[in-house]
């Protein structure tokens, strides 16, 4: 039996009169990459909004495990604030980019280390010892990032300046710059080329490798999911419709009428 | 002391002067030694010498204004009402205990002392404030500061104590040039740490996105309200150094009109650069008074009657101006280099 990461436990959501998301069930086991698909207004992005604290959920509750010295325990974090959330080692990226277009690249993956910064106001108007170790560290730490998203030749220009895969990858080396456990991607592939897309491929499969992550995302992208996912799970009009394997959503009766619209006898 | 000593000390002194901080120290020491002796030696006048004052303490003003208006990029239009806190506290303290015969530096101990619990006031004050209202997104803080600045105003003006709407009058003059310009320095420096820290990021970000900050980690309430409390204190120290050049406070100093001055310093001068602030702050102060002068020769010379209230009216035009031709103001949101700590030199916004 795998560990269980990440535990959404029969979600419920509604704005106002609609309702958004209805029983939505999940247990995310550690160090897989999960799908999610749906339609257009599936309620998709409402889930990654619940699971990041953005919406507190009508209905239901979500579970994190962490580690207290050996023992790991499931902590209700639904009523967390998203920044506590982050802390705890829950990152996401964005469907529309949001970098943070006027300060630098640099910048962009400090900011994202901040919560870990030891220092408070009075280290920094002193510019003490304290404080230029830790702005050394951090700003070590977020140049060997950018090394390895191939950005580091970059680090001095303004976000808003790069092309749009730079920026992809940017939010990506920023979400990993929280130091998560959890990495959430929101439409990774959208607006990109199948090359791109292929490369993307590539790309998240290494940093799943390489800082030991659980990931979970969401993607139009037929191909990219079916080929990147253990398994998936099916939204619309905020029901779970499906869940399995690629293959098993892809034969899915229910799933083709939701993608594709039900058939017609002429 | 042997020579080898004597040696490393001017070494040290020298390697200080060629640091930015030594740069900007220095800098400042020269502006001053050239202005003190031109006032003492009665070349430039005292009305002059008031002047320059007024606009090192608008410095103070307008940076601390920009670090909530442009560094973390929320909407105060309360300023001036931190400065009044910040002025009526240590013009009470000030007038009150400086009635007891003291010598020496006593007495700028104890307006040193009077500064700073001013600016403390201002920044409980806007803590408080900052606190609700900081936790919503949008222009809820432009309503409720505008609020608070009137409350402010009509809050002194029914204190008896504080005289009411007369004002305290006969505050003892202890914001000369030199206190002035050493204040000023230092509000600068400290603000500017803060900025190049990662505190200061954690503002820019909020700036920049504030749903992508807190999902980034940063608990954008807190740095709002952090950032919002410290431009109070500013404030509220320039509001108590502004008392005591001018030497007489009363309400109607410290209204709306006041803050829009600040306000118009800020957007002028460009929204994140302390640079522009600067630049603004010590250019309106001059052109403010030069048009006082200005217009009293129009006045005087031509049929037409224009006060010196016109200026208000050339201040609007050259907002809108910088509004429709120059967004981002005169530096946009780059800084000189002097005003770069080295460490961030790469990574910051030098002008031109």
């Amino acid at each position: 039996m795998q560990d269980i990461v990440l535990k959404l436990d029969h979600i419920t959501h509604y704005f106002g009169g609609l309702r958004a998301v209805h029983d939505f069930h999940m247990e995310l086991p550690k160090g897989v990459i999960w799908g999610l698909i749906g339609p257009n207004g599936a309620g998709k992005t409402t889930i990654f909004n619940l699971i990041t604290g953005v919406y507190i959920p009508t209905e239901g509750k979500i579970y994190l495990r962490q580690k207290n010295g050996e023992k790991f325990y499931m902590e209700d974090i639904t009523k967390y604030k998203p920044h506590t959330i982050v802390a705890k080692g829950i990152a996401r990226t964005f469907q529309n980019l949001r970098i943070f277009p006027n300060l630098t690249v640099l910048d962009n993956i400090r900011i994202a280390g901040h919560f870990r910064v030891k220092y408070g106001l009075y280290d920094s108007v002193m510019r003490n010892a304290k404080f230029r170790r830790e702005e050394k560290k951090i700003k070590e730490e977020a140049m060997n990032l950018l090394k390895m998203f191939n950005l580091h030749s970059r680090a001095y220009t303004l976000a808003k300046a790069l092309p749009y895969g730079e920026l992809r990858r940017l939010e990506i080396a920023r979400a990993l710059a929280t130091h998560p456990t959890i990495l959430l991607l929101d439409e990774p592939a959208a607006g990109m080329n199948p090359k791109e897309t292929m490369e993307l491929l590539e790309m998240i499969r290494w940093i799943k490798k390489e800082f030991d992550l659980t990931i979970f995302l969401i993607e139009h992208h037929m191909k990219f999911v079916m080929n990147i996912c253990e398994r998936i799970k099916v939204m619309d009009f905020g029901e779970t419709i499906a869940e399995g394997t690629p293959d098993e959503v892809s034969n899915n009766p229910r799933v083709i009428e939701a993608y594709l619209g039900r058939k017609k006898h002429a | 002391m042997s020579e080898k000593k004597k040696k490393n000390i001017v070494q040290s002194i020298l390697k200080f002067l060629k640091s930015r901080n030594g740069k900007l120290i220095g800098g400042t020491f020269i502006f001053w030694l050239i202005l003190y002796p031109l006032n003492k030696f009665g070349v430039m006048n005292n009305y002059w010498m008031h002047v320059v004052n007024v606009s090192l303490i608008y410095i103070i003003l307008t940076v601390s204004l920009n670090l909530i208006n442009g560094f973390t990029g929320q909407f105060s239009i309360g300023h001036m009402g931190f400065a009044a806190v910040g002025a009526y506290t240590s013009a009470t303290i000030t007038t009150l205990l400086l009635k007891i015969p003291s010598h020496g530096f006593i007495p700028y101990l104890i307006f040193t002392g009077s500064v700073i619990l001013g600016g403390i006031m201002a920044a409980l004050v806007g803590f408080l404030i900052g606190l609700p209202t900081l936790r919503l997104r949008g222009d809820y803080l432009a309503i409720v500061t505008l609020a608070f600045g009137e409350i402010i105003r009509v809050t002194f003006n029914a204190i008896p104590f504080v005289g009411g709407p007369r004002g305290i009058p006969g505050i003892p003059n202890f914001s000369n040039f030199t206190y002035v310009t050493i204040v000023a320095l230092v509000s600068v420096i400290i603000m500017r740490n803060i900025i190049y820290s990662s505190i200061g990021r954690a503002f820019l970000s909020i700036r920049e996105d504030e749903v992508a900050s807190e999902l980034v980690g940063v608990h954008t309430t807190y740095y709002k309200v952090m950032g919002f409390t410290i431009g109070a204190f500013f404030a509220g120290v320039g509001g108590a150094l502004l008392a005591h050049l001018i030497q007489y406070i009363n309400p109607l100093q410290f209204g709306f009109m006041a803050t829009i001055y600040v306000l118009i310093m800020v957007y002028i001068g460009g929204i994140g650069s302390i640079s522009g602030s600067i630049v603004a702050a010590v250019g309106i102060t001059f052109l403010s008074e030069g048009l006082r002068l200005a217009l009293d020769r129009i006045d005087a010379l031509t049929p037409f009657h224009v006060g010196p209230e016109w200026r208000m009216v050339i201040f609007s035009v050259l907002l809108v101006a910088t509004m429709l031709y120059k967004t981002s103001g005169l530096m946009g949101d780059k800084e000189f280099s002097v005003l770069i700590p080295e460490e961030e030199d790469e990574n910051a916004r030098h002008s031109a």
